[in-house]
């Protein structure tokens, strides 16, 4: 309250009157001060308060009538096991279990008490979805399908499309239906639409309708391959949500019968990825030691002595776990954070990297300079592990084969050493990669050299210097170099200062940093979604390796470079040849040799692929693979055929909200959708993606599941196994009686009793057997009784140890300890790939490269003068907008030259970078409707809604330098557009008087943020977007509510939603044929595409953006929004407020 | 009779009426005056007696009673203070019967706030406060003093409007997933308002209720909008175990008028005619951010009751007036035998 002097006195004279009027009436007892005085000196409280029955009230709120563990097992990568309460049968509260410690495995190794506890403030509101209003209660049908399978499936031409609303899903509506319809209908259609697309006429429809015919030529025939079948991060529920595949492989008897084919040449649909089309991945990981991921159990972080977040924020994205860093504090250890804001993360560092977003490919490539020329390395480690030593020809850039040299070269008989006895290599796969050569500085020759022969299995002492001219068998002399040497010419480019102009990093932070990486041991690089989101991620995952090569700091405690993101480990059950199919066995039986045997051992179940993975980044592409026209060789398919995808006619998804997460969503829904005529969702809950399907299928909760689950973490090395404790509250089932119901119908339907034996255990309510012979068959689970793990055998009932070699978990501590070669061809670290793509696209050597979209340079250009880089342009112009030509387009150029090149799209007043990392209170989508985690989600978290134009209880906000914001004339709350590239956001055609992009166009709060630099702004990703059901509902609605009418579901945006801004890139480095790698999930080795291991990564962060105003943040779209007026937030200081932040409010004694 | 006979007997008459009236008047004044302690004029509030003490506002009864206005000071002498109170007078009136002692309270406040549910709205209050024990030397009218308790009942506007409001009435947007003890079944929408309708089981999560709370208590709100407290001195307001008091509140010319009882009972004596009592008042402007220590306050003022007449303060007039009467029957003899005849009179 502000006191004017005309209020004191005005005061003083009221108190004086009543004071004299006091004093005049009843003496002076009235003012003696010891009226004054506190009615009740309490020294004690304790003491005081003899009566403590107050705390009755909270022992009582504590009480319950029973309680049970479940495990949280949402898309983190935790699974953190926790206790929930039940009083009267409802949940009244759930805590962490605190049980790890308990946790053991076969051989008595138990788990660090330090683990405990496990488990963030999603598992604590988890009960509130659980009970919310959200939840879906019965199975529904969307009623423009349901006419069209009553027409009999009639040929969905556009004007079918137009009557049964295929083209307008959002605007239909969904019907209650019976599960036993429900399958009936799903089961009809999935004959109708295989046998719609099969055979020749299937082709010849898919082909009139406009699909290349490499993915025509993909289906070979089988209409089933258009099915798309997708467990949301299946790991999170091995047998229900990873189920979903076994369920498409018996689409493989659907096949047989329509195409009258055998068992050899049936086919089931296509698996989709999850990790990868998550842009989870660190898609650079397989370049370079050819695993999939490299991670360990988070408390391996504690023995680290250098820590490195690069766009990485354990603080927020690793709740359960990120004490674990925070230790390395109080044990001496040092944190640094490369990242384009001052997050959250880097108020926990020793210091700070301001960075250019993607540029991260060159701050490393400048710190192994310093590295390098200062003599920071261990030349021993640097033999013994990398790729370094080896020599590589500078005629056509390949790696030096011993082929090529040494005349009638056989390779070397390795057949009893580790490549084949432990990885699975074959013999065919050893004949492709050969043996390699490095130049034996012993007698100064090039000497062959295996796979095998790495850490002391090297016998020879390799230059890592030097030029050399060898002799190949075809009788030409070609220059080779070791990959060392060819570094230093490679380096030249990236001297501090030109890293710094790249980068804008300060150069004595980069000098620091590198003085650091050399001195200090062991050192840990974590890279997350602040990398892998980016186009070049593949780039900035290999260049972070680069100097933990130098330096061996791979494969022992505390170190290595490791990326987080998506709990995707299905290798958490891989089989190998010693141990049986393990993961395989399940998702994989041979559906026509099932294993019918109860007491069968999983070892003698069989497994034949019948399905074959693809990445959904080709449907959310326009459902096609990469094919540009280009000037100098006309057509080119970039997509390899290892990757090739389909046609898209069923989506088939259980647990995730796949629209709602599948960048450019607006144009799924407008444009690639209304081609797809079957789109199922299990989900738990109302949400985009089910208002936009045909079927809504409700699967119980992880508290209400009937039966056992199993799932497992990338990130920690526990087995958790677990059943809900409270009864299903609607008409919902477990996911894998979901998926049995269906096949048990098209059996059914079909008379085809194998539907129903690939289900038998389930359908019997025996899914027990399945789990035994999975664990009983994986390399870290094997020995394990699921009887004795339920029991308690091993601690907490349910869970148990993963079998490591090693507690913590330590990626490629067999490599470097035991001499194991790194997944790669030549067994070895790799800095350079001579594959033929890399070469072609310019990036056998790690370099950077801008952005094609997100730069304000020549999009995509590749920053070099290096003479051993030479891409091919295909003859694309500079000019060249269209975004698969930029994603295609390799122009090298030194970067005094691309320095003054320019981006269409910056110059055109997009000029902001765009990220949309993942926030605290969510789990990506989920518990985006979850009113307490909306409220604490933003600032304008509002349980009453004070502000109708508020979607719910809390909305999307834009995070934005203020100056930045200033200068748009946009005040902190204000409402804003933020719109990306017009050509193709937020769908393809849009014009302004279409209602739908009204819909599609992103609105949102503005909130100042002055952790962010100028250009850069944030949203976090994965809210609720906006519907068009949603929509019409706030505009609607007297309260402003965007909650649809009919479904209920509830947005997080008025209009629009992160999604408008994001588009799916087809990056060419993610779909070789030949990159040498190891399998996912099986000790063996494959070249080329995998899913979720060498697939198309999303890059949301590929974008550049405009912002501009739209509405007043003021209540009633008026003026400044209240918050923002009171001198305590960003840029609108007051004078308190300005000495608050200067610590002006804290006297110390002894200053002045 | 002539009209001078007539003239003169008026003028007597007259005359004879107005000492007559005088002398009636002062018998009546001597017998009948209300007894007052100490009759110091303006800060004695005279209570009236009547048959029953009407709890409208707005009834007749109260314009009998005669009005005390108390000027009211902002509350300056503990944190945390108040400069600009906004209610800077009350007028009380007083009335009272067998049992109650009934106050007619009005004051100008131009922004009615009922003040519940947002965060930052603070409600209307009046509160009239007196010293729990008569015997004791007054206390410090400050919220009495240690070892000297003050007794206060305040009128709170929002437990008087409380029972019609509807936090979804004031927050029509408000939304909420879930209440657990809403009595709403899983899946279906729960309003703010639900919260406490599951059962008894919602007590355990309401700690304020589970504890005798009675900013919690709806129960007690729906009886009566006037809670009753002790205090001895600042930081000791208490509630009391037994609530007696009642009111009643309109808006009337920009501002409340409340008519509030107490029992004339009290713990420690009776508000009984003939002695004055200390009584003091405060009061909050919830428009102006009011609450707590931050309110208008006045100093000790008097409430007397007046003393029940009984059947011989009628007798003694009644007697006095005949005396007077029979007095001046035998003057008006004697002047009409001595007087000479006049003139007559002019037309």
């Amino acid at each position: 309250m502000k006191v004017t002097r005309r209020g004191f006195i005005k005061a003083g004279v009221g108190a004086g009157v009543g004071a004299a009027a006091a004093a005049g009436l009843i003496g002076q007892q009235a003012l003696r001060l010891r009226a004054l005085e506190p009615a009740l000196e309490v020294a004690n409280p304790l003491e005081y308060y003899p009566d403590r029955s107050w705390e009755e009230v909270y022992q009582d709120q504590y009480q319950y009538d029973s309680s049970f563990t479940w495990v949280c097992s949402p898309n983190d990568t935790h699974s953190c096991r926790v206790r929930s309460f039940v009083r009267n049968g409802v949940v009244i509260r759930s805590e962490q279990n605190y049980d790890v410690h308990r946790y053991a495995d076969l051989y008595g190794n138990k788990a660090t008490t330090a683990w405990n506890p496990r488990m963030c403030p999603k598992g604590y509101t988890m009960h509130r979805r659980l009970y919310g209003p959200y939840r879906l209660k019965y199975p529904m049908i969307r009623q423009g399908w349901k006419q069209w399978a009553d027409d009999g499936f009639p040929e969905l031409t556009p004007e079918n499309k137009t009557k049964y609303k295929f083209d307008a899903r959002g605007q239909d509506e969904l019907l209650k239906v019976s599960w036993d319809d429900a399958n009936t209908y799903i089961a009809r259609a999935m004959v109708n639409i295989a046998t719609r697309y099969s055979g020749d006429e299937g082709a010849r429809r898919l082909k009139d309708q406009g699909y290349p015919q490499e993915m025509i030529d993909d289906m070979k025939g089988a209409g089933t391959r258009t099915f798309k079948f997708r467990g949301g991060m299946g790991l999170l529920g091995v047998f229900g949500k990873y189920g979903i595949y076994r369920l498409n492989s018996c689409m493989a008897f659907l096949d047989s019968r329509i195409r009258g084919v055998g068992p050899d040449k049936a086919l089931g649909g296509r698996n989709w990825a999850n990790y990868t089309w998550h842009g989870d991945q660190a898609p650079g990981h397989p370049w370079v030691h050819g695993l999939q991921t490299s991670d360990c159990d988070f408390n391996d972080l504690r023995f680290s002595k250098l820590i490195i977040m690069d766009g990485k924020n354990l603080v927020e994205n690793k709740m359960p776990e990120s004490h674990f860093f925070i230790e390395c504090m109080e044990r001496g250890a040092k944190i640094v954070v490369i990242a384009p804001e001052y997050g959250p993360a880097s108020t926990k560092a020793d210091y700070w990297l301001p960075i250019r977003p993607q540029t991260d490919t060159a701050l490393f490539l400048g710190i192994t300079r310093i590295m390098m020329d200062g003599k920071l390395y261990d030349p021993d480690f640097v033999k013994q592990f990398t790729d370094f030593p080896l020599l590589v020809r500078t005629d056509n850039l390949r790696r030096l084969r011993a082929a090529d040299i040494f005349p009638n070269y056989q390779n070397a008989d390795i057949s009893q050493g580790p490549s084949f006895k432990i990885q699975g290599l074959t013999p065919e796969q050893r004949e492709i990669i050969g043996d390699f050569v490095v130049w034996d500085t012993a007698t100064n020759t090039p000497r062959a050299i295996t796979r095998d022969e790495v850490g002391r299995k090297m016998v020879r002492d390799p230059a890592l210097e030097g030029r050399y001219n060898v002799r190949t068998v075809d009788g030409k002399t070609v220059e080779v170099m070791p990959l060392f040497e060819m570094y230093k010419i490679h380096l030249k480019d990236y001297d501090l200062d030109t890293v710094t102009q790249i980068t804008r990093t300060p150069k004595e932070l980069i000098e620091r940093l590198a003085h650091d990486i050399a001195t200090i041991k062991p050192v840990g690089i974590h890279q997350g979604e602040g990398i892998n989101h980016w186009f070049h991620a593949t780039e900035m995952n290999r260049a972070s390796y680069l100097p933990l090569m130098l330096t061996g700091n791979i494969g022992k405690p505390g170190a290595g470079s490791h990326t987080w993101a998506g709990n995707y480990k299905a290798a958490n059950f891989q089989g190998s040849a010693w141990t049986g199919p393990g993961f395989a066995g399940w998702v994989k039986e041979d559906p026509f040799n099932p294993n019918l045997d109860p007491d069968a051992h999983g070892r003698d179940v069989k497994v034949k692929a019948y399905c074959k993975g693809e990445e959904p980044a080709y449907w959310n592409h326009g459902d096609i693979p990469l094919i540009v026209d280009t000037p100098k060789y006309g057509r080119k398919v970039f997509t390899g055929e290892t990757h090739m995808p389909t046609p898209s006619k069923i989506i088939f998804f259980n647990n995730v909200n796949l629209l709602n997460n599948a960048k450019w969503a607006y144009e799924m829904l407008k444009n690639v959708n209304p081609k797809v005529e079957m789109i199922i969702s299990v989900d738990i809950q109302m949400t985009a993606s089910v208002e936009y399907a045909d079927f809504a299928l409700p699967a119980n909760t992880w508290m209400e599941f009937e039966g056992l689950e199993v799932t497992s973490s990338c990130s920690n090395p526990f087995l958790q196994i677990w059943k809900g404790g409270v009864k299903p509250l609607y008409d919902s089932r477990d996911d894998i009686v979901v998926l049995a119901g269906i096949a048990a119908k098209l059996g059914e339907i079909l008379e085809d009793n194998r539907f129903l034996d690939m289900w038998k255990f389930v359908l019997e309510g025996r899914r027990e057997i399945y789990m035994q012979r999975m664990l009983e068959t994986s390399t870290t689970t094997i020995g394990y009784k699921l009887d004795d793990i339920m029991a308690g055998k091993y601690g907490e009932p349910g869970a148990a140890l993963m079998l490591y070699r090693t507690y913590p978990r330590i990626a490629f501590w067999e490599q470097v300890h035991e001499d194991i070669p790194f997944y790669t061809d030549h067994g070895r670290l790799q800095a350079y790939s001579d594959l033929p793509e890399a070469i072609e696209y310019g990036e056998n050597f790690i370099v950077h490269r801008e952005g094609p979209e997100a730069t304000p340079y020549l999009p995509n250009v590749i920053v070099s003068s290096n003479p051993y880089i030479r891409p091919d342009d295909y003859g694309i112009s500079w000019e060249a907008t269209h975004w698969d030509e930029r994603t295609v387009r390799n122009v090298k150029l030194p970067w005094d030259e691309a320095k003054n090149t320019k981006n269409f799209l910056w110059e055109k007043g997009y000029n902001f970078y765009c990220v949309t990392p993942k926030t605290r209170h969510r789990v990506h989508s989920q518990w985006s409707d979850t009113d307490w985690n909306l409220i604490w989600d933003s600032n304008f978290g509002d349980p009453y809604r004070m502000d109708k134009r508020s979607p719910g209880v809390g909305e999307h906000q834009l995070h934005m330098n203020p100056q930045a914001a200033k200068d748009l004339g946009i005040n902190d709350g204000d409402y804003v557009y933020v719109d990306a590239n017009p050509a193709d956001r937020p769908y393809l055609g849009w014009k302004p008087s279409d209602p739908f992009y009204k819909v599609a166009r992103c609105m949102l709060r503005m909130k100042y943020n002055p952790a962010y630099p100028y250009s850069f702004i944030m949203m976090k990703h994965a809210p609720f977007i906006a519907t068009e059901r949603s929509v019409k509902a706030h505009e609607t609605r007297p309260d402003g509510r965007a909650l649809s009418e009919g479904t209920g579901y509830q947005a997080n945006l008025r209009y629009g939603s992160q999604q408008s801004l994001t588009r799916n890139w087809h990056m060419p480095m993610h779909q070789t044929d030949t990159l040498f790698h190891k399998k996912k999930a099986y000790m063996g080795f494959l070249f080329g595409g995998e899913s979720d291991n060498h697939a198309i990564n999303t890059v949301p962060k590929e974008t550049l953006v405009k912002v501009t105003k739209a509405e007043d943040g003021g209540m009633g779209a008026t003026g400044i929004w209240a918050p923002a007026t009171t001198g305590s937030t960003p840029a609108a200081e007051d004078e308190f407020t300005l000495r608050y932040m200067a610590g002006g409010l804290i006297r110390v004694e002894g200053e002045s | 009779m002539s009209s001078d006979e007539v003239s003169t007997k008026l003028n007597r008459r007259q005359t004879l009426g107005k000492v007559g009236a005088f002398l009636g008047g002062l018998a009546l004044l001597q017998f009948v005056r209300p007894k007052t302690a100490q009759a110091q004029t303006g800060v004695t509030l005279v209570s009236r007696r009547v048959a029953r003490v009407p709890m409208d506002p707005g009834a007749g009864e109260w314009a009998t009673a005669q009005a005390l206005e108390i000027p009211m000071s902002s509350q300056v002498v503990v944190k945390p203070r108040i400069y600009e109170a906004g209610v800077n007078r009350i007028s009380v009136r007083s009335l009272y019967d067998d049992e109650k002692c009934g106050f007619l309270l009005e004051w100008d406040d131009a922004g009615e706030q009922i003040g519940i549910g947002r965060v930052g709205s603070y409600r209307d209050a009046v509160a009239l406060e007196f010293p729990a024990d008569s015997s004791k030397p007054t206390p410090y009218f400050g919220m009495g003093q240690p070892g000297n308790q003050v007794v206060i009942y305040q009128w709170k506007s929002d437990w008087e409007f409380g029972p019609d409001y509807d936090v979804d009435d004031e927050f029509k947007n408000m939304v909420s997933d879930y209440y657990p003890g809403s009595g709403k079944a899983p899946g279906e929408l729960a309003e703010g308002s639900d919260y406490g309708k599951g059962g008894a089981a919602i007590k355990s999560f309401n700690p304020g209720l589970w504890t005798g709370n009675p900013l919690s208590n709806s129960e007690l709100k729906a009886l009566t909008p006037v809670e009753k407290l002790t205090a001895s001195g600042f930081g000791s307001l208490t509630s009391a175990s037994r609530q007696d008091g009642l009111g009643k509140a309109t808006r009337h010319n920009g501002g409340w008028r409340l008519a509030l009882t107490i029992p004339r009972k009290q713990d420690d004596f009776d508000f009984s005619p003939g002695k004055a009592f200390p009584i003091a008042f405060a009061a909050w402007d919830g428009a102006n951010e009011e609450r707590g220590a931050e309110k208008a306050v006045s100093t000790w003022y008097f409430v007397s009751l007046e003393e029940s007449a009984g059947s011989s303060v009628f007798l003694w007039p009644a007697g006095a007036i005949a005396v007077v009467a029979a007095v001046e029957w035998l003057l008006l003899r004697r002047i009409g035998k001595k007087a000479p005849p006049g003139p007559p009179s002019q037309q």
